[in-house]
């Protein structure tokens, strides 16, 4: 059959998955990934030790947009 | 489906709205349902070529949402099914000529006074005003997305407006698939498309050259049944008008089966 032949299909799934949640909060990958040095920033001025990159999630939860950020402090 | 008023919609243009709109029409209509099909395409008219009525355009729907003829002078009445009609679109590339509130009334008197039972309404593609216009009379809407990128996308982004615009009922219709190629990994499966968009499939339409066959003579291909993509559309319009009929099993020659028996379960 086809062992080892990488099902395309798998890959498109995959990419689709992840820019429907980019489409679906209305935030572009590029553009998520300026939000997250500026909120890096912004943490650094209250929290100078703060130095690992926050974990940032949006997405669409109804009809509400949500963003939900991990952000070590320490 | 419930919903007397059908959008069919899809935001990527080529995938079979209009040959959807045309093959359920016909399949509803052949089921005894008293159907107008309208085309809002703003200055592009395809559901009178696809249906093989071109020759009796008189009016179109901007002259009826005008007032400039009533609408029975506008319906053209199928003389294959005869509760099918047709309304077709303007060739006027202007589109403040459509009005939301104009098509409701219209839609409103299609069902009240024309005595319809469902009215059919193509979208253009697009999400733009022949959309907006398009979709709000609906209660219902059809999603017409092919196993491909560019229409999986769009599908999703048509959803979120359809559920923004109130339309509470959509189902997919799933067109111009591949067995072969779902078999061998190449394309999207039917349980995947369902799964990327979270929509239940009403209908699973086959890539067919019936279909291109049937346009050439205009002659909706659901009401010869001699395709397997008629009589696909023949079997999703009886599913709209609430028959349980099985959804086919996919297979190719080579004899590859994508079984489709999951979808007894999703509901």
């Amino acid at each position: 059959m086809f062992w080892g032949r990488r099902k395309t299909k798998d890959t498109l799934k995959n990419r689709l998955q992840v820019v429907l949640q980019y489409d679906r909060a209305g935030l572009p990958p590029g553009r998520e990934e300026m939000l997250r040095s500026e909120l890096m920033a912004v943490i650094q001025k209250y929290f100078p030790g703060a130095k690992s990159q926050p974990n940032l999630n949006v997405e669409r939860r109804g009809e509400n947009v949500i963003l939900t950020a991990d952000i070590p402090l320490d | 489906m419930n919903g007397k008023v059908i959008v069919v919609t899809s935001g990527k243009g080529g995938v079979g709205k209009t040959t959807t709109s045309a093959n359920i029409s016909a399949g509803l209509a052949k089921l005894g349902e008293k159907v107008t099909v309208i085309d809002v395409d703003v200055g592009l008219r395809n559901l009178d070529v696809v249906m093989g009525l071109e020759g009796r355009v008189v009016f179109d729907l901007v002259d009826v949402l005008e007032g400039k003829c009533r609408i029975k002078q506008a319906l053209i009445r199928d003389k294959r099914v005869d509760s099918l009609f047709l309304l077709p679109a303007s060739q006027t590339r202007d589109k403040d000529s459509l009005s939301i509130d104009g098509m409701k009334e219209l839609v409103r008197q299609l069902l009240e006074e024309e005595g319809m039972d469902r009215v059919i309404i193509d979208s253009p593609a697009g999400i733009e005003t022949g959309f907006k216009v398009a979709a709000a009379p609906a209660t219902a809407a059809l999603v017409v997305v092919n196993p491909e990128v560019s229409s999986v996308r769009d599908a999703d982004r048509i959803i979120g407006l359809l559920e923004a615009n109130e339309v509470r009922e959509s189902r997919l219709v799933i067109n111009r698939m591949r067995p072969k190629m779902v078999a061998r990994g190449d394309m999207l499966s039917v349980d995947d498309v369902i799964e990327i968009l979270a929509v239940k499939p009403i209908g699973i339409i086959p890539e067919d050259e019936g279909i291109l066959i049937s346009t050439n003579i205009g002659e909706p291909a659901s009401l010869s049944g001699a395709t397997k993509a008629g009589i696909a559309f023949f079997d999703t319009a009886r599913r709209i008008h609430g028959e349980d009929v099985p959804f086919p099993k996919l297979e190719d020659k080579d004899g590859f089966f994508a079984s489709l028996g999951k979808l007894f379960r999703r509901g």
